[in-house]
């Protein structure tokens, strides 16, 4: 057999190894995370490179146990990027702030902030509310209306990976671009 | 409430004597696939004691394009499905021997219109369910899901001083359901008026002077026709932040049935409106300091129940009617809401930028409204545009509150101070 094919057969095992592995990665259970109903907003003075804050996330379990995000991805157009995620717990003072013109974010209403990947959530630092807050510092790549669909978030409960889309929509927006910001 | 009803025209009971037979004559197609049990459930009286040995059927509704077709669009005719009786506890089991094709039945969504009924001289029991049936060998049938997810309102709602009166006997009624099974449904005795508690609990037997059972039945829609406000939403705001609410009618646009008979008036279940088969909507806004209720105005038009026996040439009017939605009439009226609801401190959440909030994926029961002194429910499956805009004012960040949840999850949110 030509050596072209052999290959050609091993790149095609390949494809198909690769894509088993990622469909079992995208078929993962949502599992007990509490998944909102759909919402968004809009924000029309974003300057290109610079990190403001989303904080209008909340991460609620039904689960007393201990939890442990590995990722988070986001949804939607590429020009949006993800700069960093943070969480807030119960030291915050209000439920959720939803804005803040940097990142990390300024505002003491925040509380203690941590970072959120690999950290292990415990249910007695929820306080009085019944969720973290989701912290992310986000940033567009270019001048334009860009716009997030939802954000993916992969954790762990018990040993189990779970994985579910928050169908958190956000369109942000830089100058000249600020009529596209409306929903 | 008082109003003027028409009964059916005399001289037009042979001509839908014809067309009742002529459609119920025809005989249910079996398909291979088995049918199984159907519905299970529970029959209680109005003081939540089970009702055992009461006759039920269950009929299925032919669909509005069926009807349509059929030349004579006042008709809903009805094929049994099965009927059983009410055993120890209340209990009861829908079984079929098969599935009938359900070309004549499907809405343009799939789903097929179930009435669960009887009518004795002690219980009424009308309740209507919206299901998908089953499309494969052994599958179960299906809630329409803003049915599953949904939960009974609370009683004495702040809606209390808009729909007037609230039913007690609403609160029995069970719909937190994956599957079509385990339904919960009310027995009305002869009382008169639901609204009214019940001095003592009805006897729950059997009288063998049934007026319906054994017989194939249908509703002819009457002519006259009466027009409730339904609220659909609340805004609050105080100086910080305005609000927009959107709203649209769409073919899931249900609203309960009122049904009127010789035990009383009641909500029968959800129905579709009749004629919304595409979207009408309205986008009202508020600024600051508003306290409303947003209300849309609906026409309802009364069906009148019709027996058919076979051995007769003639139906008769079994003294039951229902009061059925119509459509939006696009009228709509705000009025000032006196009861604020208040919200945990817990779910505050500080706001700079319009946010979109209150987008509800499955039910909304957004209030009552009552016809006849029932208080009814309305749904909405958000599959369209629908959604609460909270626009900070510029420059200032308002706070937010869901009133049992987060913003992102509840039905309704306000400003709070």
């Amino acid at each position: 057999m030509p050596g072209f094919l052999r290959g050609g057969k091993a790149t095609s095992l390949l494809v198909i190894l690769v894509l088993t592995v990622a469909s079992c990665e995208t078929s993962r259970e949502p599992g007990p995370i509490d998944v909102p109903n759909a919402h968004g907003w809009s924000y029309d003075n974003a300057v290109v490179g610079k990190s403001f804050t989303d904080g209008f996330e909340t991460l609620g379990f039904a689960t007393t146990e201990p939890v442990v995000v590995t990722a988070v991805h986001l949804e939607g157009d590429p020009e949006l990027q993800l700069d960093g995620v943070l969480v807030a717990d119960g030291t915050r003072r209000v439920g959720a702030t939803q804005f803040d013109a940097t990142f990390p974010p300024t505002s003491p209403d925040f509380g203690r902030l941590t970072p959120l990947i690999d950290r292990t959530l415990l249910h007695e630092d929820l306080g009085r509310y019944d969720a973290f807050e989701l912290v992310l510092g986000l940033s567009v790549t270019q001048p334009g209306a860009w716009r997030r669909t939802g954000v993916r978030i992969d954790y762990m409960v018990g040993g189990e990976k779970y994985s579910a889309i928050l169908p958190a929509e956000l369109i942000v927006c830089t100058e000249g671009f600020e009529q596209q910001c409306k929903f | 409430m008082n109003m003027k009803l028409y009964h059916p025209v005399v001289a037009s009971a042979t001509l839908l004597v014809l067309i009742g037979a002529a459609l119920s004559g025809a005989p249910l197609e079996a398909h291979a696939y088995a049918g199984g049990v159907v519905m299970t459930g529970t029959v209680v009286d109005e003081a939540g004691s089970p009702v055992e040995g009461l006759p039920l059927r269950l009929d299925i509704e032919h669909s509005p394009s069926f009807i349509a077709a059929s030349g004579n669009p006042d008709i809903i005719p009805l094929d049994q499905l099965a009927a059983t009786t009410t055993a120890k506890g209340g209990a009861f089991s829908f079984t079929l021997d098969h599935i009938p094709d359900f070309t004549p039945y499907l809405h343009e969504d799939s789903a097929v219109s179930l009435l669960v009924s009887t009518i004795t001289e002690e219980f009424e029991v009308m309740r209507h369910f919206l299901a998908y049936p089953p499309a494969e060998l052994g599958s179960a049938w299906m809630w329409q899901p803003d049915e599953a997810s949904a939960e009974v309102p609370e009683l004495g709602s702040q809606y209390e001083d808009v729909a007037g009166v609230v039913s007690e006997t609403l609160g029995v009624l069970t719909f937190d359901l994956a599957h079509l099974a385990d339904v919960q449904v009310t027995a009305h005795s002869d009382d008169g008026d639901v609204t009214a508690p019940m001095a003592e609990a009805p006897i729950a037997t059997l009288n063998p002077s049934d007026t319906c059972p054994g017989m194939n039945y249908y509703y002819q829609r009457g002519s006259a026709r009466t027009k409730v406000l339904d609220p659909i939403q609340r805004l609050y705001t105080l100086s910080k932040s305005s609000m927009k609410y959107e709203w649209t009618t769409s073919q899931n646009s249900r609203l309960e049935i009122a049904v009127k008979g010789a035990k009383g008036s009641y909500g029968g279940g959800l129905s579709k409106s009749r004629m919304n088969f595409s979207s009408g909507g309205m986008s009202p806004s508020f600024g600051n300091n508003s306290k409303v209720v947003i209300r849309a105005e609906w026409e309802y038009a009364p069906y009148y129940l019709y027996c058919d026996p076979w051995t007769t040439p003639t139906s008769y009017y079994s003294g039951v009617y229902e009061w059925r939605p119509e459509q939006w009439t696009t009228g709509s009226s705000n009025v000032a809401n006196s009861n604020v609801f208040s919200c945990n401190s817990k779910w505050i959440v500080s706001m700079e930028n319009p946010t979109w909030v209150a987008q509800e994926s499955g039910v909304t029961w957004a209030g009552w409204f009552g016809i006849e002194g029932v208080s009814l429910r309305s749904s909405q499956k958000n599959s369209v545009k629908h959604k609460l805009t909270v626009t900070p004012n510029s420059g200032a960040k308002a706070r937010i509150c869901g009133r049992d949840n987060w913003p992102s999850k509840a039905l309704q949110v306000r400003e709070v101070a």
